[in-house]
């Protein structure tokens, strides 16, 4: 015959358990429904425990003097096939999925991680509360975060990565970056943010040292290359446009840069409408503001920001590079190191020698394509091949 | 010999009705009957004549209470539960939170409040309602959440000047026991950590501070350190502790038993976000009952509350930032 | 607490009726002339927020005040501004605390009749009439602990504040307890604009007292004469152990609910009832009638309480407001706490 159970009853609010009297039935004994059959004691007052249904005491588990659990089982009795079957039934509601939702659903946010994210939330560039703080607080710029290896969800960087990183850095000697090379720093990080495209051209350098035989004092190529520039550009201002938004802001004047070496570092002092400037000028201004840019005072008009600028890096006996033009440039001409190369000179059916540099232009390829800058070079190269037109 | 929660508060009674001739306590069945729950039983045998009850009438229990802390007494209220003090809630944050601030005379009155559900004790027997008596200005709310704060808080309560709404939780009553009390250090408004730990801040009190201790010790499984910080009282809140706590692990989760609605969890997750913004790795979290009345039925009342698997859960989505 | 209300009341144990009936005169005469004051200073725009007068209550209000001795206490409501000079409230309370300022007992923190001097026995009310009976009834029970048996409790409701769940609560309890509480139950016919037909169903409001289990006297509202027998009887009767007393005052509300308010609603009838009558007027002609006072002397205490509210009105004019630099904005009384108070 199926066994039920005798169970404890919650005999009240907060009761947790209760102590057994007697026990006021015998093993053996027939007994009907809701008969009482153990006396208990809780701290408030005695009770008794009463059977489910009718049938004979099985056994007793429960012992006089010992204290049980609300719940536990203190004793079986023998019942029916029915009225076993009818009280199995009841309370089987499976919470399992019930507390499963809970878990789910309780009142926490989803990570992005989990839901479909713009791309600037995902991986590195996520930087939590915590590590903006940190990195504040040494200095850091976010974006300098790129170098770090990020073991965070999606490959964030984590303080905790953060930091490794910083303990093993400051296991190798340093010196303090000085401001002139933090401004570099800051100059180039922005500028890298958008899209930079280069070019190169060869050009023939002996038009202009013909030309510059005629003046005095004599312009370096750089500045020939820069006049050249000028007078391309205020011919062709949408290549020196700026993209902000939706639109393109025009230059509202050719100022074009030139870049100077000084300790440290590299200062681009800027020629304004130099579009409008005689060549012969040039040397002059120049050499003032070389000697200005080294002592570091260079006067207000040449802070201005430039539409483009223009450096040689062929003094230094490079052939050719990819520079990078400061934020507020559109674009910027390298000139590399003059040196004799064959060219093949289509009258004499030889090649023939001749004094010749590489010209790299790098520009945002936001605003100009390869078409327009391909124009504009050849403009430029058209320029310095007749120096008189300059 | 040990001692039950239940029991920490009969003793503490007994401790104040024995040393301090201005306190006595009134309340509904609390002198022969000793109380609903027997916080009081044989303390009016013992003390004649200052373990009294009063009659179904918990604005006059109140009020009376007031009138006679103004005039130098200590008055204990003992509400039957925690659910029928809103009758009272005119008396409460009108009048005895309001009193020093309008009249610069103190209103030292303690209002014992059984809260918190059992399986079966349905909407009007199981309610939480410190976040309710917390949002009001010039009340102090505990929530004690161990057998030691029982004592302790409730001896503190008696001593502060001001209206004191002292939740004590029914389902600690008789579960929760130690082998003897010890006394605290802590003043009663200074939260305690419970449980330290590296990776995640939860911040609970009262039966949620267990709860907590449950989840933490199955995320220690999974090599997750849980640090606990068991706030004890509610108002005023001891949010430096919190935010000292967060600066250590990063990742805050409030675990509390009252509804969603503001509350005490919005109250540390918003001041947790407002000055310790820069020390989180993941926005803080909450986890509190849903926001329904609270359910009669066994099983819907397991899933209604916070359990120790929530808090699990909730805590390791804590590491997906 | 003695020496305040000695400075305040003058004589402090009358023995004649004539002289108690003249000193609870003078705390009517003083009561009308300061809410005429405070009627006026509303008008003109010096108080913010509602200004509530007790004019036609004074015999009533003033013969609770008057033969409360010192140690008793008291908590008033609304319209007892006579009970409250009485019983010893400074006049300079009254516009203080109306003017919001800095000096007066509530700080700015609160105002019109919201003000009290718990320290000395006189309990300040909120807003939610009936709640402020079972303060008196708890403070009963703290002197009962202290071993003082002779002190009792007064205080004052409406017939509108009567039907409140707080004050059932408060007078059963009290009941109960067999509190020495007197309640003085003011019936002025109009709890705002609801008539008594509309605020309780029974014949009279005396016949409460049956079903608390407790005594009840009814009185002439009108006749302070009747007023002070009938509440220095409950008040004995309190004092001697007979647990607590309800006394119902029968009078006409005589201003509007706040003086913000025209009382259209009045039914004119009752204002050319007997108690529509003007107490102040019916005991001036008592006095009159009795040779215990002349025109002449009459008209001499109307000068000198004109006198005195000026002063006590020019002297808190010339006192600080309640200044939001300077406000404590915390409510703990507790030290730790205080510091402890973090909502930043």
């Amino acid at each position: 015959m199926p066994k039920v159970p005798i169970i404890m009853p919650q005999l009240g609010e907060s009761i947790a358990e209760a102590t057994v009297v007697q026990l006021t039935a015998k093993v053996g004994e027939h007994v009907d429904t809701d008969q009482e059959v153990i006396e208990v004691e809780t701290n408030k007052a005695v009770m008794s425990v009463i059977t489910p249904c009718q049938g004979v005491i099985e056994s007793f588990s429960a012992e006089v003097n010992e204290t049980y659990p609300v719940g536990s089982t203190l004793g079986y009795i023998e019942a029916s096939e029915e009225d076993a079957g009818r009280l199995a039934k009841a309370a089987t509601v499976s919470l399992d999925k019930a507390h499963a939702d809970q878990r789910a659903g309780a009142f926490t946010a989803d990570a992005p991680s989990n839901k479909e994210v713009p791309v600037d939330y995902a991986g590195s560039s996520f930087v939590s509360a915590r590590l903006r703080a940190r990195i504040q607080e040494l200095g850091i710029h976010p974006t300098d975060l790129g170098v770090v290896a990020g073991s965070g969800i999606g490959g964030r960087v984590t303080t905790a990565d953060f930091e490794s990183y910083l303990e093993h850095l400051s296991r190798r000697p340093s010196k303090k970056a000085s401001p002139m090379r933090l401004a570099v720093a800051d100059s180039m990080r922005r500028s890298w943010t958008r899209p930079l495209a280069t070019l190169g051209v060869s050009v023939s350098l002996e038009p202009i040292l013909a030309h510059r035989k005629t003046l005095t004092p004599a312009p370096g190529p750089a500045l020939y290359v820069a006049k050249a520039v000028a007078l391309a550009l205020a011919e062709f201002p949408q290549s020196a446009g700026l993209l902000v938004g939706d639109k393109i802001f025009l230059p509202g004047s050719i100022d074009i840069g030139v870049a100077v070496e000084v300790e440290d570092g590299i200062v681009v002092p800027v020629f304004a409408n130099l579009d409008k400037q005689p060549l012969a000028e040039l040397p002059g201004q120049y050499k003032k503001f070389l000697q200005a840019a080294r002592e570091k005072r260079l006067p207000e008009e040449a802070k201005r920001p430039a539409i483009a600028s223009v450096t040689n890096f062929g003094t230094l006996g490079v052939h050719w590079a990819t520079p990078i033009p400061l934020p507020t440039e559109t674009l910027i001409v390298g000139l590399g190191y003059g040196e004799i190369r064959p060219f093949w000179d289509e009258e004499s059916g030889q090649f023939q020698p001749r004094l010749q540099a590489e010209l790299t232009l790098s520009f945002d390829h936001r605003v100009i394509d390869g078409g327009q800058s391909g124009r504009l070079v050849r403009r430029i190269l058209a320029l310095l091949a007749d120096p008189r037109l300059l | 010999m040990s001692i039950t929660y239940l029991e920490a508060i009969r003793e503490a009674q007994r401790r104040a009705l024995r040393h301090d001739p201005r306190v006595y306590i009134y309340g509904q069945d609390i002198a022969t009957f000793g109380g609903a729950f027997k916080a009081t039983k044989n303390l009016a045998r013992e003390f004649p004549g200052r373990v009294i009850d009063s009659p179904i009438s918990e604005d006059a229990m109140v009020g009376s209470a007031i009138g006679a802390a103004i005039e130098g007494m200590r008055p204990v209220i003992e509400m039957q539960f925690a659910d029928f003090s809103s009758i009272a809630i005119n008396q409460i944050v009108n009048q005895a939170a309001t009193y020093f601030w309008r009249t610069r005379v103190a209103c030292p009155i303690t209002i014992r409040l059984p809260s918190g559900g059992n399986p079966g004790s349905g909407p009007f027997h199981s309610q939480n309602l410190e976040s309710l008596y917390a949002h009001f200005p010039g009340l102090v709310v505990m929530t004690p959440a161990t057998v030691d704060d029982a004592y302790n808080m409730l001896l503190e309560a008696i001593e502060i000047d001001d209206p004191v709404i002292y939740c004590e939780h029914k389902y600690l009553y008789n579960r929760l026991k130690v082998e003897s009390l010890k006394e605290t250090e802590l003043p009663p408004h200074k939260a305690r950590v419970a449980r330290a730990g590296r990776d995640l801040t939860i911040v609970a009190y009262s039966a949620m501070v267990h709860e907590s201790l449950t989840a933490a010790e199955q995320l220690q499984r999974e090599s997750i350190e849980v640090e606990i910080v068991d706030l004890r009282t509610v108002k005023p809140l001891d949010i430096d502790t919190v935010l000292s706590s967060v600066a250590r692990t990063s990742r805050l989760l409030c675990v509390g038993e009252s509804w969603p609605w503001g509350g005490v969890n919005a109250e540390v997750v918003a001041s947790v976000a407002t000055h310790g913004f820069h020390l989180l790795d993941a926005p803080p979290q909450r986890i509190n009952s849903k926001d329904t009345p609270i359910p009669f039925s066994p099983n819907l009342w397991s899933v209604h509350k916070p359990s120790s698997q929530v808090i699990a859960a909730a805590a390791r989505r804590l590491f997906d930032w | 607490m003695l020496d305040t209300l000695k400075e305040h009341r003058g004589d402090v144990a009358p023995s004649l009726f004539s002289d108690l009936y003249i000193t609870a005169f003078k705390w009517m005469l003083l009561a009308r002339i300061t809410e005429e004051k405070l009627g006026n200073l509303w008008r003109a725009g010096k108080i913010s927020g509602g200004v509530y007068l007790g004019k036609g209550q004074e015999a009533i209000s003033s013969a609770v005040g008057t033969l409360l001795k010192p140690g008793d206490l008291f908590g008033p409501l609304i319209r007892d501004q006579a009970g409250r000079l009485a019983f010893g409230e400074p006049i300079i309370d009254v516009f203080r605390t109306h003017f919001g300022l800095r000096t007066g007992p509530t700080l700015g923190r609160d105002g019109n009749v919201h003000r009290g001097r718990p320290r000395e026995g006189q309990f300040p009310m909120i807003s939610h009439l009936g709640s402020l009976v079972s303060v008196v009834a708890g403070a009963l029970i703290a002197r009962r602990f202290r071993g003082d048996r002779t002190a009792i409790g007064a205080t004052t409701i409406g017939d509108g504040g009567s039907s409140t769940g707080s004050f059932h609560e408060a007078f059963n309890m009290a009941a109960v307890e067999k509190l020495p509480l007197v309640v003085i139950v003011a019936n002025n016919r109009y709890a705002y604009s609801t008539p008594n037909s509309r605020e309780f169903a029974c014949n009279d409001l005396v016949d409460r007292a049956r079903g608390y289990g407790v005594e009840g006297y009814s009185m002439d509202g009108t006749d302070l004469a009747e007023c002070l027998e009938v509440v220095g009887n409950a008040i004995d009767r309190a004092r001697s152990g007979h647990g607590p007393q309800m006394v119902v005052g029968h009078c006409l509300r005589l201003s509007g609910h706040a003086e913000h308010d025209d009382a259209f609603y009045v039914d004119k009838r009752l204002l050319e009832s007997p108690i529509g009558r003007d107490c102040l007027k019916v005991a001036e002609s008592y006095l009159c009638e009795h040779d215990w006072a002349d025109k002449t002397q009459i008209e001499n205490w109307k000068k000198a309480a004109r006198q005195q509210v000026e002063e006590a009105v020019a002297i808190a004019q010339g006192e600080p407001q309640a200044d939001p630099n300077e406000e404590v904005w915390c409510p703990y009384a507790t030290e730790s706490l205080a510091e402890a108070h973090s909502i930043r």
